[in-house]
């Protein structure tokens, strides 16, 4: 993969249509795989380091909100919070893979990874916990995850995965700058040639240089 | 009463609906992101956002309507 640029276009515009793809907002994107780097760490964090100060709270605030509303959705005083963010639960025959939801929640960053180390405690002495991301240690405490918390089980999955696959655009954002929507409405310069077709030679071409 | 009449007066419509309230921080955070990945101007970010929010919010009331007319019709 290409380093992407470290600028991108000048001036500010008012519109929010981009007629003149030159003239954009300059982004200083220092060093993008850092920046990246920190950007899945901490949803926001990236941004900040490349001085892009609204964007640092608008994702800290929307990724870092629905991945905690997940997190007290799925999980409550007396289970543990953020029972829905787990690597593994252990019999089940499961992997890392198994659990495909926390490969999305990973994707939030370093607010995921306290599940990583409850699945190694809980793999070390197979005692059941009620704490804060620790594993379901068999199908029957699973199952009654599900009967205490009901849809909240599926809903704090559901926002806590949501947070990571907005983290990956966010990390992306951080790597290579904002994906510009450009207009595909023709340009002045463009409309010009089609009015006059014959200005330019036949058929809207234009004529060969002598 | 006919069943379209029946789906939307039922207290189950009632719970769902309100349901769709959780639905609502995620079209913002969704609306919002994304728009931010799409431009660095703050006012555009906002507006796009806002407008994305409003278009994933009608779309997900019109599904949940035919939804729920449909799982008491049939």
């Amino acid at each position: 993969m290409s380093a992407p640029p470290t600028e991108t276009r000048r001036d500010e515009p008012t519109s929010d249509s981009i007629s003149d793809p030159l003239a954009l907002p300059i982004v200083d994107l220092k060093s993008p795989t850092l920046a990246a780097l920190l950007a899945w760490l901490v949803p926001g964090l990236g941004h900040l380091y490349q001085g892009r100060y609204f964007k640092a709270v608008l994702f800290a605030v929307c990724i870092l909100g629905t991945f905690l509303g997940g997190v007290c959705l799925g999980g409550s005083p007396t289970r543990g919070w953020g029972r829905v963010v787990y690597v593994e639960a252990k019999g089940r025959g499961g992997s890392l893979f198994q659990r495909l939801p926390y490969a999305c929640q990973l994707a939030a960053g370093a607010v995921a990874m306290p599940a990583i180390y409850q699945t190694y405690r809980a793999s070390k002495d197979s005692v059941v916990r009620q704490e804060f991301m620790y594993p379901p240690l068999n199908e029957d405490e699973v199952n009654s995850l599900h009967l205490e918390l009901g849809r909240f089980f599926e809903l704090g999955t559901v926002y806590t995965m949501i947070a990571g696959l907005l983290n990956i655009l966010a990390i992306y954002d951080a790597y290579g700058g904002p994906v510009y929507v450009v207009d595909e409405e023709p340009t002045d310069d463009e409309k010009r040639r089609k009015k006059k077709p014959g200005s330019d030679g036949a058929n809207g071409q234009p004529e060969p240089a002598a | 009463m006919n069943a379209f009449a029946l789906a939307f007066s039922s207290p189950l419509f009632g719970q769902a609906a309100w349901d769709l309230a959780y639905a609502v921080p995620l079209i913002l955070a969704i609306a919002f992101v994304y728009s931010a990945t799409r431009d660095e101007r703050t006012g555009v970010i906002l507006h796009r956002g806002a407008k994305l929010s409003m278009v994933l919010a009608g779309f997900m009331i019109l599904v949940f309507g035919v939804l729920a007319a449909l799982s008491w019709a049939v």
